[in-house]
């Protein structure tokens, strides 16, 4: 209560200041009329009376001064008297005010528009109830393992295996179409404590073989293929050709792409018998709530324990097998992680800039404010008043430089997210969304604000007071006796400013490579030769479920029906199914070697692409062949083996001869299927994965090697987009139950993902370039000052008879120095930037001489010309005036 | 008589004790110490107003605007609850410490 009521006090006071005034005048006024009647009744005179008691009084002002001040109310004052005198100040030099305000501005906007793209991706809070007690295992494991840890730990409450199928979903009437699932135990919804928006979840009865026929639709998938009909609850739909009931609804915020990709529907996972023993292969992944009082590490060390003991059960497959847990949202998706929080401390460095060019301008202020400080210490200025007049324009001038920010964050996120939206909606049919797609609505929320909001203050109050203390030291009388113009700086003084240049430099040069390495990288991927035509090309994905086609006959039935309906369709010149294509990328690398050759030496045998695919998918693709032949309808199942093999891969392994007739096979030395070459084509490259693990490529017939998880590629002779439905018809006639997925043209693909690319890099040069301006303005401050301490200095030069080149190198010796070592210092960090953005992106990113050349030449031009202003007008000192102005 | 100037900390309890006989202003305050002291303690003005501000604000009195016995408008200050309590604090330490002092002056 108390604090409480003497703040009220406070206030009270400072509102009514006036009125507190006038009642302590009278209160004063009434004792001393008292005190000289009293004096009066006592026998004196009314002058004497009067004079006696004014004496006996002391000084009203002064009594009243001391009252304030029992109050509180002397740093009200003060304060009434800190806040026009700064903003006078700050009126007074438009100049400083706006280049310092801008600063701020520029680099809070920077730095909150990259946090709330972190808040919308990386840093978002789960939806879930005790999302702290939430755990996941890292990584795929195996059925078996997972279910011996469900069993046998101590440590948790709730225990949830997954897994992430995809169906065929179709319902009477409409085509099928490809979803992504998301297969989980039955503890899973109750795990993570958030209800359904409509119908129900289901438990762990359904998660049993046989009861399993529900499925739980996500948000977006219920508003995309149902629109929000809330009737579609209890209806039947079919997944993969089995019907199954639409029980439930999750609500919208369920969805968290930054976990496991956006999924569809949710399933019981329903753990089939014969897979429950698999300790072999892991592919599942689980999640668990800690019971009330277990901490991480108590539970990491329970799975460990239960980890020896199965490695000592089962040594064959688990004697080196560990699990380790996360927090759940925080172990996922690593990667991603780091190489957002890279483009944050990008942007964070030019907050650093930022700073850094404040603290000089005032510095810089501060050393020609010295007299005034010098002058207002002599009339008896505390320094703590000082430094509380300096904290009150910096407070000023970050809170109008945050708001700039703010205001600047909130166009970059009306901007961006625009962009994003315009990226996404290029591909008007889509029909699934893909499973690793991830929409992103950036937002301005309080978080960023709060963010903004220190951000700015904290700069603005650091980078004001540090260099205010610095400037408070003044020996007032070496500062009045100083001629003036000339409060000279001390040495340390001058240092700092110029490490603060350069350090700005620094930073500025890794920026710029920072822009430039994403810039050139993705500048030459889109420049590749892709050794395939992208154009008039139509892609999908198809996959036919293994219950009802196996991997035989059927498949092959397929494959052949097909190419048939689509040969029929008008528009298509040709059309392919294959394993993978090189619109996405090719996904299995087998070692493959020659049939009698030595084993390589080191061990290492060549490690080549292994792409099954139909007869027609080198015309298809519009690949070259450069000897022999492709596939033929003859390359049948039972038909002797057969390869067709990319240049590369051909001069590898038969440098001087033809290699064709000869046979090529797996690497291992008990390999006993070898394949005839019986063609060789060009190499391709990946539209969209730009770091391929090897450039040769081998091709297999798809009769011969069967697959049940294909693309699909058609050529047209039309637009490919017009294309999209006839392909699903034909699709459908085929199998009614099939649906095909990620239906797009193959340059629709390559300008999905580079547009994300365009989006990153445009943010980056943008930063880049703000950083390179802010840097120069930071030198051109700090030179010009210079010049305008050395005035008189300069002008004796002059007048002693200095060329006008020697006077401007003069200036600019100054700042080539400062430029060479910030030149110096960024080159390692360029370097340096390159070693880990290279791991990221490899086949985009690597030491890139040209773009460090570049970057270095542009900011070593543009510090030039920052000085050079300065430099100009030194040589245009008149030395009379110079010397007279002291 | 000779003025005495105040113990240092004793005006609190000095002026907490005087009001506790019904609300005063200022002028008042510093004749009735003067007089209960039979002329010997004298209160500067220039102690008792930063004193009475310091209490106002600790919440041990409260003024009020009211007319004086000569119709004069003056600020009369009474005593809180919280004065009362510390009063009664200030007191028993004030006893305890006289005690002490004149145990120390008699038997030393």
């Amino acid at each position: 209560m108390r604090p409480l009521r003497r703040l009220c006090f406070r206030i009270g006071a400072l509102i009514g200041k006036r009125k507190l005034d006038a009642e302590m005048d009278d209160e004063m006024r009434m004792h001393l009329e008292l005190r000289i009647e009293k004096n009066m009744a006592a026998g004196m005179s009314p002058r004497e009376a009067y004079f006696a008691a004014r004496r006996s009084f002391g000084g009203v002002e002064q009594i009243k001064e001391r009252c304030r001040d029992q109050w509180g109310l002397r740093w009200l004052d003060e304060l009434a008297q800190d806040v026009p005198f700064a903003a006078r100040m700050l009126r007074k030099s438009p100049g400083f005010t706006a280049v310092a305000v801008l600063t701020l501005a520029l680099g809070v906007g920077i730095t909150s528009t990259t946090f709330s793209y972190l808040r919308a991706t990386v840093l978002r809070p789960l939806p879930f109830v005790r999302p702290a007690g939430l755990v996941s295992f890292v990584g795929a494991q195996a059925p078996a393992d997972l279910l011996d840890l469900k069993a046998q730990n101590e440590v948790f409450a709730k225990f949830a295996i997954m897994d992430f199928p995809s169906y065929s979903i179709s319902e009477a009437g409409r085509p099928a179409e490809r979803v992504s699932a998301f297969a989980v135990g039955g503890d899973f919804f109750s795990m993570m404590g958030v209800p359904p928006l409509l119908g129900r979840v289901f438990d762990a009865e359904e998660d049993q073989l046989g009861h399993n026929q529900v499925v739980v639709l996500s948000y977006q998938y219920w508003m995309r293929r149902f629109s929000g009909d809330p009737a579609i609850v209890g209806q039947s739909v079919r997944l993969d050709g089995d019907p199954v009931q639409v029980i439930g609804v999750m609500p919208e915020r369920f969805t968290i792409p930054t976990i496991w990709g956006s999924r569809d529907i949710w399933r019981p996972l329903a753990m089939v018998t014969d897979i429950k023993g698999v300790r072999e292969a892991g592919w599942l992944r689980a999640v668990a709530r800690l019971r009330p009082s277990v901490s991480l590490s108590q539970a990491q060390a329970n799975v460990d324990a239960i980890a020896e003991r199965l490695g000592r059960d089962h040594p064959l497959t688990n004697a080196h097998r560990r699990f380790f847990l996360g927090r759940l949202g925080a172990a996922t998706p690593g990667q991603e992680r780091l190489f957002y929080l890279m483009i944050t401390a990008l942007s964070a460095s030019v907050l650093l800039i930022a700073c850094a060019n404040l603290a000089n301008l005032q510095l810089a202020r501060s050393l020609r404010r010295s007299r005034e400080y010098a002058v207002r210490t002599a009339l008896g200025a505390p320094r703590f008043r000082l430094l509380r007049q300096m904290l009150t324009e910096s407070l000023m001038l970050s809170l109008i430089g945050g708001v700039l920010g703010v205001m600047g964050t909130w166009c970059a996120d009306k901007v961006l997210s625009k962009r994003l939206a315009e990226a996404l909606e290029q591909l008007p049919f889509l029909m699934a969304a893909d499973s690793q797609q991830s929409l992103f609505r950036l937002s301005i929320d309080a978080r960023v604000l709060l963010f903004a909001f220190v951000s700015a203050v904290a700069t603005g109050v650091i980078f004001g007071i540090l260099p205010g203390w610095v400037a408070s030291h003044v020996d007032v009388n070496a500062s009045l006796k100083d001629s003036g113009n000339r409060a000279t700086g001390s040495q340390s003084r001058h240092r700092l400013r110029q490490t603060l240049i350069v350090a700005e430099l620094t930073l500025t040069l890794i920026l710029l490579a920072g822009a430039g390495y994403f810039a050139n990288g993705f500048r030459k991927l889109a420049l590749r030769e892709l050794g395939w035509r992208a154009d008039h090309l139509l892609t999908a994905r198809i996959v036919l479920p293994y219950n009802r086609y196996g991997d035989g006959d059927k498949c092959r039935a397929f494959y052949k029906r097909l190419n048939e309906e689509l040969a029929a369709v008008p528009g298509v010149e040709g059309s392919a199914l294959c394993d993978s294509l090189p619109v996405y990328g090719f996904y299995n690398v087998s070692e493959i070697a020659a049939e009698g050759a030595a084993p390589p030496v080191g061990g290492e045998a060549p490690g080549a692409y292994v792409n099954p695919v139909t007869q027609d998918y080198f015309e298809a693709l519009g690949m070259k062949i450069r000897q022999g032949r492709i596939f033929a309808a003859t390359d049948r199942y039972g038909a002797p083996g057969v390869a067709v093999i990319s240049q590369t891969l051909a001069q590898l392994l038969w440098p001087n001869e033809s290699p064709l007739g000869k046979r090529i096979g797996g690497a291992h030395p008990d390999n006993r299927y070898w394949l005839e070459v019986i063609g060789v084509v060009n190499e391709v490259n990946f539209s969209v994965d730009p770091y391929p693990r090897t450039h040769m490529q081998l091709y297999l017939p798809l009769a011969q090697t069967g697959g049940n998880y294909l693309y699909l590629a058609v050529r047209t002779s039309v637009a490919p987009e017009t294309l999209a439905e006839p392909m699903r018809q034909a699709v459908s006639r085929v199998d009614p139950d099939l649906a095909i997925y990620q239906v797009s043209s193959a340059e629709q693909v390559a300008a999905r993902s580079g547009d994300s690319d365009a989006i990153l890099t445009s943010s980056l040069v943008f930063m880049a370039v703000s950083g390179l301006l802010l840097s120069a303005l930071g030198l051109y401050g700090v030179i010009a000052n210079a010049v305008a301490e050395r005035t008189s200095e300069i002008g004796i030069r002059i007048a002693l008879g200095a060329q006008l080149r020697d006077v401007v190198w003069l200036v600019l010796g100054q700042g080539v120095q400062l430029a060479v070592l910030g030149l110096a210092a960024g080159l390692a960090g360029a370097w340096a930037l390159a070693r880990i953005l290279g791991a990221f992106m490899p086949g985009v990113i690597g030491q890139d001489p040209l773009v460090i050349a570049g970057c270095s030449f542009l900011l070593f031009g543009v510090t030039l010309l920052a000085c050079w202003l300065p430099a100009r007008r030194a040589a245009r000192v008149n030395p009379v005036m110079a010397l007279r102005a002291d | 008589m000779e003025k005495t100037e105040l113990l240092s900390g004793t005006l609190d309890l000095l002026v907490l004790r005087v009001l506790h006989g019904g609300p005063l202003h200022g002028f008042a305050i510093a004749e009735r110490i003067h007089a209960l002291s039979r002329d010997v303690l004298t209160v500067e003005e220039g102690s008792l107003y930063p004193a009475l501000y310091r209490m106002q604000e600790k919440g041990w009195i409260e003024p009020e605007w009211g007319q004086s016995e000569k119709g004069r408008r003056a600020k009369f200050y009474s005593l809180t609850k919280e004065g009362r309590r510390q009063l009664t604090n200030e007191r028993q330490t004030w006893d305890r410490v006289a005690l002490a002092i004149g145990d120390v002056l008699r038997n030393a």
